[in-house]
């Protein structure tokens, strides 16, 4: 006869335990102040580098610094929807704190898409002549704000917590498979009217150094606002939770 | 140079301004109602 009391090989309750949400409050609490500084301190940098160093030799002129925002809004709204897809990972396999910072990082992953496809859209009216083209990335993006539309509108509709993690974090890990589209979108669909990559962790840069610095920057700008923004909402998400019973606080607890 | 000089960008002012601009306000919107939200559950627990 099978043991069946024997313990899992891999277990993921001492990561549940050191990662719940009662631990997790007063970190995040801590940690906010310095993310949103760091944040605005960065964007300032990156502003005074983009608009005094300026578009050297950029194709576009000074419409070229639209890329200050679109690039490093375009990036972020894919390492977001990654960083779900991770929580959407853990939060499958039991561990709670994931499936909260899941929900948090949604609406700012929105939030970025939007600043991406928006200056997509002011970026194409005086390079492309267009204010808009179903190009590969173009569409790929637009389906990339549909998911975290859907992932906000599914677990909005569904009322059982538990049931609304499982399931939003299967539309996630589906969705993420857009990802490897939208980014390889300009090597399989070409010619397109799309720019090439901004920088890649392989090949020499294609534009003038103080640009991409300035992108680089903000990149660091947005991501520690992403993080003081996830993370106070994680702080809300808890609070909210301690109204009524078997609320994630009292399961923290439990 | 003229602060119209500044805003106008070669003709790409609308075009530069619109894209900083909306970022801007977002993140403003969102740190905003953030804030409310966290001040409202703080005041809840």
């Amino acid at each position: 006869m099978m043991d069946t009391d024997a313990a899992p090989l891999l277990s993921l309750e001492p990561l549940d335990r050191v990662a719940s949400p009662a631990r997790f409050l007063p970190l995040a609490g801590r940690l906010v102040p310095w993310f949103a500084g760091a944040a605005l301190l960065l964007t300032l940098v990156a502003l005074s580098i983009g608009t005094t160093m300026g578009p050297a030799g950029a194709p576009a002129g000074d419409a070229s610094r639209i890329v200050f925002i679109h690039v490093p809004a375009a990036w972020m709204s894919m390492l977001l929807f990654i960083a779900m897809a991770g929580c959407a990972a853990l939060a499958l396999a039991g561990v709670r704190l994931p499936a909260l910072l899941m929900v948090a990082l949604a609406p700012t992953g929105a939030m970025f898409t939007i600043v991406a496809l928006w200056s997509g859209l002011l970026w194409g009216k005086p390079t492309w002549g267009a204010w808009w083209v179903w190009d590969a990335r173009l569409t790929c993006e637009l389906i990339l704000f549909c998911l975290y539309l859907g992932f906000l509108a599914l677990r909005s509709s569904i009322d059982d917590r538990r049931r609304a993690d499982r399931f939003s974090a299967v539309l996630v890990l589906i969705g993420v498979l857009n990802l490897p589209i939208l980014y390889l979108a300009l090597s399989w669909w070409n010619p397109s009217p799309h720019q090439g990559v901004a920088a890649s962790l392989t090949g020499s840069p294609k534009m003038a150094r103080g640009m991409l610095g300035a992108i680089l920057v903000m990149t660091a700008a947005f991501w520690m606002y992403a993080n003081a923004v996830v993370l106070a909402r994680v702080r809300c998400l808890v609070l909210e939770g301690r109204a009524g019973p078997g609320s994630i606080s009292a399961e923290a607890a439990a | 140079m003229s602060w119209e000089a500044v805003f106008a960008i070669e003709g790409h002012g609308g075009y530069v301004w619109g894209s900083f601009g909306m970022c801007f306000a977002l993140m403003a919107a969102e740190v905003t109602g953030l804030r409310r939200r966290l001040r409202r559950a703080e005041r809840g627990a």
